[in-house]
């Protein structure tokens, strides 16, 4: 169906469905429509609520006036019911009173107006139909464009995960070739083919954490919970293990690198390659936004008697108070004054703002533009001389 | 003593290849299969001593290669190293599944080579480190 086309309601033609036990109230109703010049209106009545519900599986009707009291049953459920089966036709709710509180229920259970029997005029009621099928026909392309988006967004999600799944294959082809040369598998090579082996390969790694940070994006996308893979390590292992992954490149940056580990003995009970995977990101993101010859600092320290925090504090450029608020949001990138943008995809914080939440724990920073920043996550610790995992087995098996 | 034997079953031929260049030079022997039931049949035939496991197969799921694996007498005790593409949200299903270490493609060679090593010591699995390997 093309989204705008007129909707059949609009015909000359009306065919109204009056819902009503009572025999003189329909007639009532019936002669109103008759007054009404606007449509050719064909009109069906139907007293029994068993009757009611198959009018609205059919759906053969372009209105429905349905009153609030049918026999024992509830104007209430039926609605609702309508809804359910998908009926999309304006539903009028009539009653005998004009109780509000019934009113916001008939148009909380899907009613499109309400009105009073005894105040309904012809007039009244035509600006009610007419009113009724406008709101009516907005609610349906609403909603054929609402299931366009998910159908397109779903899409979007599996094309994610595809493109990303096929990526990996032939990166891991690249870096093993790139190894065996590089270790002299195939040949011995001259230092100056070493170094660009060496410079090939970190571009195939830095291109792996860019296809990492889109495969997690398209779990996260496509509604699911990161998976976390939790057991018990110290909060000094997990710093050792993401310094030893990012210590070339900020020595090759020309920054110093300095540990504090106040609670390096502090257990947590998380997934330790995604703890590795948000060390990891700041300590990079602050090896990138500082210049040469300034400090960074990786450590962690007690906050309280249930949270740790572990931290990567730098002299590098900083962030404004505004930068500050959305440097955690999907695809923003800082930019730096002297370079312009910062190579990435933007996806790094918001990955860990990601991980660190579905552990229960936080992330945030504190900056200063140009005196450097502090970017800090914080996850509850498990008293390590009495370290249990939750299933009650040890915790060092 | 005698090379270990290692099948490896993946449908990404230029990686097998990039591999087998690296397991060789490790000391070991090397065969490869491309699909599902290839592989399967290679390592019913002639049992190595250990399978590197690719995922996503022609002709069957990685899943299905190891259940039959470890439901066949001649090859149950053989360990599997899993090494995929599809990230890490399969390994605790493989693990399960008795994979003796789960590896995500891409990894650095040395850790599918320790994981090999590793594997082939028989080492009881601990889920949570050796996913850390990948």
């Amino acid at each position: 169906m093309t989204l705008f086309a007129p909707p059949k309601a609009i015909d000359r033609t009306l065919r109204v469905l009056i819902i009503d036990d009572d025999e003189e109230d329909q007639l009532i109703l019936r002669d109103m429509l008759g007054e009404i010049k606007r449509w050719a209106i064909h009109v069906d009545w139907i007293s029994r609520w068993e009757e009611a519900l198959a009018a609205f599986k059919s759906d053969e009707h372009d209105v429905y006036l349905v009153d609030y009291r049918l026999g024992a049953h509830n104007g209430l459920t039926l609605v609702a019911d309508a809804r359910a089966n998908h009926c999309q036709a304006p539903i009028i709710m009539l009653t005998s009173d004009g109780d509000v509180d019934v009113e916001l229920a008939a148009l909380k259970v899907g009613a499109t107006d309400f009105l009073v029997k005894g105040r309904v005029d012809a007039p009244l009621l035509e600006h009610a139909l007419r009113f009724a099928i406008e709101q009516s026909r907005h609610l349906k392309i609403l909603s054929e464009t609402n299931e366009r988006l998910q159908s397109l967004d779903n899409l979007k999600a599996e094309l994610l995960a595809s493109v990303s799944h096929e990526l990996r294959s032939p990166l891991a082809t690249i870096q093993t070739i790139l190894s065996n040369v590089q270790d002299q598998l195939l040949g011995p090579i001259n230092d100056e083919q070493a170094m660009s082996l060496e410079t090939a390969y970190n571009s195939t790694k830095h291109l792996d954490s860019l296809v990492s940070d889109l495969l997690d994006l398209s779990v996260l996308e496509d509604g699911r919970q990161m998976q976390l893979n939790r057991s018990i390590f110290t909060c000094e292992e997990v710093i050792g293990e993401s310094l030893e992954l990012v210590a070339l490149r900020i020595e090759h940056n020309g920054q110093r690198i300095h540990t504090t580990l106040d609670a390096g003995n502090a257990a947590i009970y998380a997934d330790r390659r995604r703890m590795t995977q948000v060390l990891v990101n700041l300590l990079t993101n602050a090896s990138k936004f500082s210049p040469p010859e300034t400090d960074i600092e990786c450590g962690c320290r007690m906050i309280s008697d249930g949270d740790v925090m572990l931290f990567v504090t730098d002299e590098g450029i900083g962030l404004s108070a505004e930068q500050a608020t959305k440097v955690f949001d999907k695809f923003h990138r800082v930019t730096d004054g002297a370079r312009g943008f910062v190579e990435g995809t933007g996806l790094g914080l918001f990955l860990c703002k990601q991980i660190m939440e579905s552990h229960g724990g936080s992330i945030g920073c504190t900056s200063e533009p140009g005196k450097g920043s502090t970017f800090f996550a914080i996850v509850k610790v498990i008293d390590s001389g009495e370290a249990k995992r939750p299933d009650g087995r040890d915790s060092h098996a | 003593m005698p090379e270990k034997r290692i099948l490896i079953i993946d449908d990404a031929q230029e990686l097998v290849r990039a591999i087998t260049v690296r397991v060789k030079s490790e000391g070991f022997r090397v065969e490869a299969a491309f699909d599902a039931i290839q592989g399967l049949g290679a390592a019913i035939n002639n049992p190595p001593d250990l399978i590197v496991l690719d995922l996503g197969l022609p002709g069957g799921s990685g899943y299905d290669v190891l259940k039959k694996l470890k439901m066949i007498t001649a090859t149950c005790d053989i360990p599997v190293v899993v090494f995929t593409a599809s990230g890490p949200a399969g390994a605790a299903k493989a693990l399960q599944l008795g994979a003796a270490a789960y590896l995500t493609k891409p990894c650095e060679s040395k850790v599918l080579i320790a994981a090999i090593k590793d594997a082939l010591e028989v080492r009881p699995a601990v889920p949570g480190e050796r996913d850390m390997l990948g």
